[in-house]
């Protein structure tokens, strides 16, 4: 090792990726999980049929303008680019011959953002490692690899960096609690799943900036020791598969993977698995059994996986967004990292926000925005003649707010004490189309249909909350159903095995706090 | 190391590593515990053992979290209390009826709670699955805990039946497919049911209230698992439960030991002593039949008299009957079934080593990186050790080697299953042995230092080549190569090479064995932990019986005839003079029968009449003697015809010890009153020796005369050094202790040859040819060949299981295995009745077609049921070393028949 | 993998060849199944049962947990309606009763001529671009009933 062997080596890399910069008009098409299903696809089989010459078709992830899709940048070697949105068949030609972009009104859908995971997430050409390379991709690595591992570990710790799947656990402790465990070999799994309703951030990435997850996850790799590591995908998310695949062969290829990483001596081989499907699959034990191709339940804990994992050895299991914050901490040092987001939340959060808005999509932000800059003023809030009237935050293992709280400001952890968290961000806003009870009850019958069933209290009880809730929608509730599902949403997650159900009564306990007297009313007592 | 910790504010110790749960129970107070085993590893599921923990968040699983130095743990505080009350709430609601009573270990958890009445109505879920004939799950009481599934799976038995199946509210426990229990590879070994919580898994009749517990061992096979026989105010057995406290089987149980014990109260027992009057075995006075007994016998002593003794009797009662035979009757014509056993192993194992047991544990299976099952079907035949090689291969990810003609369960763990021809073993072992000298694999120091006679060895087995090898036994020369490189080399550890019938049942029995001892050297995979040569013992004492002397050739810890020896016991029995020569094998008994040089026998515990090949010729010899005595438990076959039959008590009524498959010498019980006038067969052989002394007029009573067997145990190991450590109270102290045990603080052997062999620093390497694969192969008349065994659910000729209605309607009839394509080729469909024949009888069974069989080949165990059994076709050729009989190869053919009309 | 099962010899050899003896290959050889029948058949869970050296209860137990891998075989195409929060509120609750009647089946059944089948799914993770169905295996965006309609038919002409 090294120190310079990395550094060189990543010069060398960089320089022959920026010298390819070319003349040509890219015509870059969005294709994500979601625009294809808007017609992304043919857009681009479209556009690919009528390309001028001295131009190339980049096939990109998507920007987060989920309300745009399908989107086209058409970029001018000098620089200069039109944006056209909503893209149908009819508007190729134009498209083609240069016409006028739409840029619609998703200004401020992007001025309140602070993309630094995001980094050129829709024009960057997922497919190839110098687009990633050139926009300053594996910088952080190359450092990381002139740095000892320690050195790493403080670095990360200083950047006050926190888990994105949810749980926001200190990054760093985990690293360095699965190094000091001397089993080899040790783990690494990126967890993709990402099963859980409402959130579909980490497929966003995984198809637009496959090679950040990778270059973190690398990073993060040599940090803890590890020489093997698992990307875990939703088998559904085929589309976030391939790019990953791809990206994996071109990393291989550039010597970012597999053995003596840029010159350094550290190895790390990278392998793709698949779930088959339910949120719990996300949770990060279970995410092993499944590795190890045994039922889809959640182990105990203790052992954690940092000490017993993947096969009984030493494990990190991280979530992609937080990787893909790591090789900004690396290159651009964690300070600059630590600036973003308020004093004790660090950095950005990349939140999933749909339903009821005008502008529903991905956006990152710092960390301490409001719900109301995210809903409103970013997303738009609903659409003409609805009104808001409630925002489920965090997924269906967090809780739902009034829309009396829409100041309350994003952070790791609760966002209210009723059992309200931000999880992996996912924001639904809700309008009078969907009734609170309605509400309650799509959450609590889901957790009742993800339980695993391992465990009887989230087995048995999260049925009996959907009875209780059931016996409020048909009119024939009482108070005493109110009081039902209030102890039982109390015994489900004080006695539940895992994450699922120690938080799957979490939609009754906020609906009863803030939405307690509607529901009396409902049940006719006050 | 011990921790302490408070328990409800109360200082507590624990051990190193225990769990709170652990301490809590520990402890002595309550707190309920639906899914946690006490022999298993925590599941977590039933969050019925929550507790608070000063210091950590919430309502932890005291089952999952480690006891800490200093650690403040509640049980019992309002809040925690209240919510463990809901989950014992919510599992009650699982289940169809009010009340919480009549679940057991749920019903105590809901009186904790003070939960009379569930809060919820039960739950609408599946029937019971009554398929098995032994016990039943009933789905509606299963509160999902995962026990039992655990149990059947990597928690105990590595068997994998049943499992949790689906997810959420549609959780389940069942098989493949949702199909019956009996459907599946469920063996019904009764493990779930010892585990379930709530007797959702339950036996079918109803149970009454046990008296008392009494922990003892196995009357089966010679794994000799612990077992905890309880009683009730009747007298009667009710239940058999495992001993997790055992260390041959760690809390495991097989589908005989725990639901086969019911033959001892069957009404075919014997109950009192019958003598043949004017050709009917009529019922007599103990003093008639022995005084009657006596009478005759000192007509026969010397050389005209022989006996069998019983290897499912106790160490005491074998050395009482070889004493009464040398002492008294003077004659060493004494053997037992290890001569169609496990004889060209003691044979082989004698000359090359010097000692005829097993070197190894079941621990070094567990520890091993390769496992060899050869002619063995471990699965069926000593089910419990071969849990413990699942688990190598399961856990430890050690490499399984299967060498069968047949395709046993074991396959499928099996890293490579060889298929030789039956009989061609010897040329399968010495090609393997060819691939260790020529690639580099011998363990040299071992052969160097601590072997002679390689040279002459490598010389003969230097023509093994692959290629002739797999000419003659048809595997292919690929796969032998294989196995060779894996035993040799292992992946981690060492290597056992397991072994039975398969290898010992053939005219090539001894140089079979021989084989396998010259690989075991080559390799030098003996004398460490993790490796060793088994050959798995079949009686459950067939060891001991042994180690007790009931050998022509050797008397108590395999001394020899000779004149050392012969003194040796000459001065310990009152100076009396004892036979000089060694005696006659069981075998060669049969044939002096018809002689007429052998006249009178005394056969304990063995049923030669179903047992010996070629029935109708052994009937023919057995009819020919004078005077013969059977003592049994059962009027069996051989009981039929005797003069004067015994009735002795079966394990269950007397105390005693048994000597496993590992040498481990372990305690028999007395658990219930002796069943009728029978009594243990130790005392009536003492009984009959001082009558014999009496009207021998030899003032030898006194040799015959103890009080308690520990006494004859003290005599025995007195006079054998291996076994002169171990005392009865070291027994009931410590549990069973494995020799040798040479001294009182000597902690009993693990394995053996770890410096040298008993023979002295050097084992020997013998050489030997393949031989003629068998003595009667296929023709044209006879074009199948018969290879008999066992299967799981009976018992050799199956006079005891025949008698245990659980184990006798899991298999009823004798199943003829063969595949489809014989099936196709000799026109008999799958299921359909036939009759085999061989040149010597026939039987009559069902067709039974299965993948397991190749073409040409059938397999039938040799029980008898209704009045077919496959001795009547077998050859009773002899391997000419070891004299045992070739059962694992006949030509027969086989026929459709008229299936009989039954009642 | 590009060989094709044909029969229970083929598939022996296509497990021999791309799935190493190791129960973490048991889900990766699941999909594979699933892929080339539409579902797991007994038999073929039997044989990578077999192969792998995993009793087939425990394969059938790990099958049957997995929300996303069929023991029953489905019908001739599948038709799943996002019904999520997000696709909820956008007229997800329409779509589902579009389909429903379309079809002539409830949600969670197969037709009885076995020609397709209705599901429901708590989130087809394009919320941004709710309401959505996804028709064997391609998802539909900002679907209207009159889209959903023309795409059954569609689909069933197929
Ligand atoms: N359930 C049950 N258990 C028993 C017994 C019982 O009666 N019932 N009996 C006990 C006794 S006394 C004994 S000795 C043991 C016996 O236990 P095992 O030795 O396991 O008994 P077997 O079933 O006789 O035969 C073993 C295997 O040898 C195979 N074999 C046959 N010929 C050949 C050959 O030429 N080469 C090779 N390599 N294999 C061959 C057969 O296919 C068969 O699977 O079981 C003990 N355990
Ligand atoms: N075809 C064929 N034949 C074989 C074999 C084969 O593989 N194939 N295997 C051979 C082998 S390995 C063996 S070991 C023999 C076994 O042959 P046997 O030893 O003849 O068989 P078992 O039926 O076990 O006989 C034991 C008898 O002991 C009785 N008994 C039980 N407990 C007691 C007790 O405490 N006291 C007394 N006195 N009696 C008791 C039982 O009732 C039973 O009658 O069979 C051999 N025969
Ligand atoms: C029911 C459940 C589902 C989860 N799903 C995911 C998921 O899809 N992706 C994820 O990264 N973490 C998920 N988690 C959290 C993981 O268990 C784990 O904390 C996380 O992957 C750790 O990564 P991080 O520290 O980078 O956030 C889930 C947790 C639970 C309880
Ligand atoms: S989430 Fe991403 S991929 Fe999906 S539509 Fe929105 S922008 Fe496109
Ligand atoms: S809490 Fe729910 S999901 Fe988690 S183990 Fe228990 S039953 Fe399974
Ligand atoms: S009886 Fe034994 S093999 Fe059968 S299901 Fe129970 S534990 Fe498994
Ligand atoms: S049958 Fe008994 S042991 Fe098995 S899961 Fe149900 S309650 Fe538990
Ligand atoms: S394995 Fe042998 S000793 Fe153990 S229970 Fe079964 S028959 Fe008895
Ligand atoms: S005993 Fe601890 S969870 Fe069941
Ligand atoms: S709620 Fe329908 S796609 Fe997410
Ligand atoms: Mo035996």
């Amino acid at each position: 090792m090294t120190a310079n062997t990395a550094a060189t080596a990543y010069d060398a890399l960089a320089q022959a990726a920026n010298k390819r910069s070319s003349t040509q008009t890219r015509f870059i098409v969005q294709v994500g999980h979601c625009s294809q299903s808007v017609g992304a696809h043919s857009i681009a089989e479209e556009i690919e049929r009528l390309l001028p010459n001295e131009s190339v078709l980049v096939i990109a992830g998507c920007d987060g303008a989920c309300f745009d899709a399908p989107q086209v940048i058409v970029r001018n070697p000098s620089g200069s680019q039109t944006r056209f949105t909503r893209v149908t068949p009819a508007d190729i030609p134009g498209i083609i011959t240069g016409g006028n972009g739409t840029d619609g009104d998703d200004r401020a859908f992007f001025s309140g953002q602070h993309r630094l995971t995001l980094d050129g997430c829709g024009e960057t050409d997922p497919s190839d490692i110098d687009d990633y390379i050139s926009g300053g991709g594996y910088a952080g690595l190359a450092k990381a690899l002139s740095s000892s591992p320690e050195d790493v570990i403080a670095q990360v710790k200083d950047s006050g960096l926190r888990g994105r799947g949810g749980a926001y656990f200190p990054v760093a402790l985990k690293w360095q609690g699965a190094r000091g465990v001397d089993r080899t070999p040790r783990y690494l799994v990126v967890n993709s799943e990402e099963g859980e309703p409402g959130i579909f951030k980490d497929r966003h990435l995984m198809e637009g900036v496959p090679h950040r997850i990778l270059e973190g996850a690398t990073i993060a790799a040599y940090a803890a020791g590890a020489e093997q590591a698992y990307i875990y995908i939703n088998a559904e998310a085929e589309l976030s598969a391939a790019r990953m695949q791809t990206a994996l062969e071109q990393a291989y290829d550039g010597s970012l993977l597999g053995r003596d990483i840029l010159g350094s001596g550290f190895d790390l081989e990278v392998e793709i698995r698949h779930g088959a499907g339910g949120y719990v699959c996300g949770e990060e034990t279970t995410l092993l059994n499944t590795m190890e191709g045994d039922r889809r339940e959640p182990r105990l804990r203790p052992p954690f996986p940092t000490e017993s994992g993947l096969l009984a050895r030493p494990t990190v299991i991280n979530n992609p967004e937080t990787l893909a914050s790591v090789p900004f901490i690396l290159a651009k040092g964690a300070d600059a990292f630590a600036a973003i987001g308020t004093e004790s939340d660090k950095g950005t959060k990349i939140v999933s926000v749909s339903g009821s808005v005008r502008r529903p999509g991905i956006a990152e932000v710092p960390m301490g925005t409001t719900l109301r800059e995210i809903v409103y003023e970013m997303a738009g809030g609903p659409e003409d003649g609805q009104s808001l009237t409630a925002i489920a935050v965090g997924g269906p293992s967090s809780g739902i707010l009034p829309p009396s709280m829409l100041d309350t400001a994003i952070k790791p952890g609760l966002l209210h004490e009723s059992g309200v968290m931000l999880g992996a961000g996912g924001i639904i806003a809700l309008d009078e189309r969907v009734g609170v009870v309605e509400m309650l009850r799509k959450l609590a019958a889901y957790n009742a249909d993800e339980s695993c069933g391992k465990c009887t209290p989230c087995r048995e009880g999260t049925p009996r909350i959907v009875d209780a809730v059931d016996r409020l929608l048909s009119g024939s509730g009482s108070l005493n159903d109110l009081e039902e599902a209030r102890y039982l949403a109390n015994v489900v997650n004080s006695a539940s095995l895992c994450g699922l159900g120690q938080a799957a009564g979490n939609p009754v306990t906020s609906v009863l706090h803030f939405f307690g007297e509607e529901l009396a009313e409902l049940v006719g007592v006050r | 190391m011990t921790i302490t910790l408070s328990i409800n504010g109360q200082l507590v110790e624990a051990p190193d590593g225990a769990s709170v749960l652990d301490a809590i129970n520990g402890s002595g107070t309550y707190i309920s515990q639906l899914c946690k085993d006490a022999d298993m590893t925590p599941i977590g599921a039933c969050r019925t053992c929550l507790v608070q923990i000063d210091g950590q968040r919430g309502f932890p699983a005291s089952c999952s979290v480690p006891a800490a130095e200093g650690m403040k743990v509640w049980t019992d505080t309002p809040e925690v209390k209240g919510i463990r009350k809901g989950v014992v709430d919510l599992t009650l609601g699982m289940l169809p009826q009010n009340g919480a009573d009549g679940y057991r270990e749920l019903s105590v958890a809901a009186k904790h709670h003070d939960i009379s009445k569930p809060r919820w109505d039960g739950r609408e879920r599946e029937q019971v699955d009554a398929s098995n004939p032994i016990f039943n799950i009933a789905m509606d009481s299963c509160i999902l805990c995962g026990r039992c599934a655990k149990g059947c799976q990597e928690g105990a038995q590595f068997i994998g039946a049943i499992d949790l199946l689906g997810s959420g509210q549609s959780s389940r426990i069942g098989t493949f497919m949702d199909r019956p229990l009996v459907e599946s590879i469920c063996t019904t070994c009764g493990q779930c049911l010892s585990v379930c919580p709530t007797g959702a898994i339950q036996v079918k009749e109803s149970l009454s209230q046990t008296l008392k517990s009494v922990t003892t061992t196995c009357p089966y096979c010679g794994v000799g698992c612990g077992i905890k026989a309880q009683v009730d105010d009747t007298d009667r057995i009710i239940e058999m439960l495992d001993d997790p406290d055992n260390q041959s089987s760690l809390g495991m149980l097989c589908v005989k030991g725990r639901f086969g014990y019911t033959f001892v109260h069957h009404e075919d027992r014997l109950t009192a002593p019958l003598v043949r009057k004017d050709g009917v075995l009529t019922p007599v006075s103990w003093d008639e039949a022995l005084d009657y007994v006596a009478e005759r016998l000192v007509e026969y002593r010397g050389d005209s008299f022989a006996t069998l003794c019983s290897a499912k009797a106790t160490n005491e009662d074998g050395y009482i009957q070889q004493k009464f035979a040398r002492l008294l009757m003077q004659s060493n014509h004494i053997d037992h079934c290890t001569r169609l056993c496990h004889s060209p192993s003691v044979e082989a194992m004698l000359t090359a080593l010097g000692s005829g047991a097993t070197s190894n544990s079941y621990i070094d299976y567990e520890e091993a990186g390769c496992l060899v099952i050869i002619g063995s079907d471990a699965n069926s035949n000593h089910p419990v050790a071969a849990s413990r090689m699942r688990r190598a291969v399961i856990e430890r990810g050690a490499k399984l080697i299967v060498i069968n003609p047949r395709r046993i369960d074991m396959c499928d763990f099996a890293e490579l299953w060889l298929r030789p021809r039956p009989g061609t073993d010897v040329a399968l072992l010495n090609a393997m042995a060819k691939v260790v000298l020529d690639e580099g694999l011998t363990d040299e120091e071992f052969v160097s230092d601590r072997t002679e006679g390689f040279e002459e060895w490598r010389q003969i087995v230097e023509k093994y080549d692959l290629a002739y090898a797999e000419g003659i036994t048809g595997v292919p020369a690929e796969d032998i190569a294989k196995a060779a490189r894996i035993y040799a080399s292992p992946p981690f550890s060492g290597s056992c090479l397991i072994w039975g019938m398969g290898i010992t049942q053939h005219t090539n029995g001894t140089p079979n064995a021989h084989g396998l001892l010259n690989l075991a050297l080559v390799a030098g995979q003996m004398g460490r932990p993790g490796s060793g040569i088994s050959p798995l013992r079949g009686q459950n004492n067939v060891q001991g019986c042994g180690d007790a002397g009931c050998l022509p050739d050797a008397y108590p810890g395999y001394q020899t005839i000779g004149p050392e020896t012969v003194a040796k016991f000459e001065k310990a029995w009152s100076n009396h003079p004892l036979p000089p020569e060694k005696g006659l094998v069981i075998t060669d008994m049969v044939e002096e029968i018809i002689k007429g040089r052998i006249k009178a026998m005394y056969i304990t515990g063995e049923n030669p009449l179903l047992s010996e090949p070629d029935l109708h010729h052994a009937e023919e010899a057995f009819k020919k003697l004078d005077f013969l005595i059977v003592q049994d438990i059962f009027l069996h076959e051989t009981a039929q015809i005797a003069d004067v039959v015994l009735p002795a008590t079966s394990f269950a009524e007397k105390d005693g010890t048994f000597t496993n498959s590992e040498r481990r010498v372990q305690r028999v019980r007395k658990a219930v009153e002796p069943i009728g006038n029978s009594r243990p067969d130790w005392e009536i052989i003492t009984d009959l020796g001082r009558r014999v002394s009496q009207k021998l007029g030899l003032d030898l009573e006194h040799e015959f005369s103890y009080s308690h067997p520990s006494e004859l145990w003290d005599e025995m190991a007195g006079l054998t050094p291996s076994l002169a450590g171990i005392s009865y109270d070291r027994l009931d102290a410590e549990g069973g202790i494995q020799w040798p045990c040479p001294t009182p603080d000597h902690p009993g052997t693990r394995f053996l040859y770890e410096t040298d062999f008993p023979r002295g620093p050097r084992a020997k390497f013998v050489a030997f040819d393949q031989g003629p694969a068998a003595q009667e192969m296929p023709s044209k008349r006879f074009p199948l060949i018969l290879n008999t065994g066992r299967i799981l659910y009976h018992w050799h000729g199956g006079t005891m299981t025949r008698r245990a209605s659980g184990l006798l309607a899991r298999a009823p009839e004798l199943e003829i295995a063969m595949s489809a394509e014989d099936g196709e080729r000799f026109k008999v469909g799958d299921g359909e009745w036939v009759r085999l024949r061989s040149r010597r009888g026939d039987l009559e069974g069902r067709v039974l077609y299965t993948d397991k069989m190749r073409a040409g080949e059938v397999f039938v165990p040799f029980v008898k049921l209704e009045k077919h059994a496959a001795n009547f076709l077998t050859n009773a050729v002899l391997d000419p070393d070891s004299k045992i009989p070739e059962y694992k190869v006949c030509a027969v053919r086989i026929e459709k028949v008229e299936e009989p009309v039954r009642a | 993998m590009d060989t094709t099962v044909v029969d229970q010899k083929s598939l022996r050899a296509i497990l021999r060849n791309n799935f190493p003896r190791d129960r973490g290959q048991l889900l990766p050889a699941l999909h594979f199944l699933q892929h080339e029948f539409g579902y797991l058949p007994d038999w073929a869970m039997e044989l990578t049962g077999w192969h792998l050296g995993i009793p087939i209860s425990e394969v059938y137990g790990t099958a049957t947990s997995y929300t996303e891998l069929r023991v029953e075989k489905p019908g001739g195409f599948i038709v799943r309606v996002c019904t999520g929060l997000g696709c909820w509120v956008n007229g997800g609750k329409e779509l589902l009763a579009v389909a429903e009647s379309a079809l002539g089946v409830h949600a969670g059944e197969t037709a009885a001529d076995g020609s397709v089948t209705l599901e429901e799914t708590p989130c087809g993770f394009l919320c941004g671009t709710a309401p959505a169905v996804e028709i064997d295996g391609a998802w539909k965006g900002r679907a209207t009933p009159e889209s959903l309609k023309s795409a059954l038919h569609e689909a069933a002409a197929r």
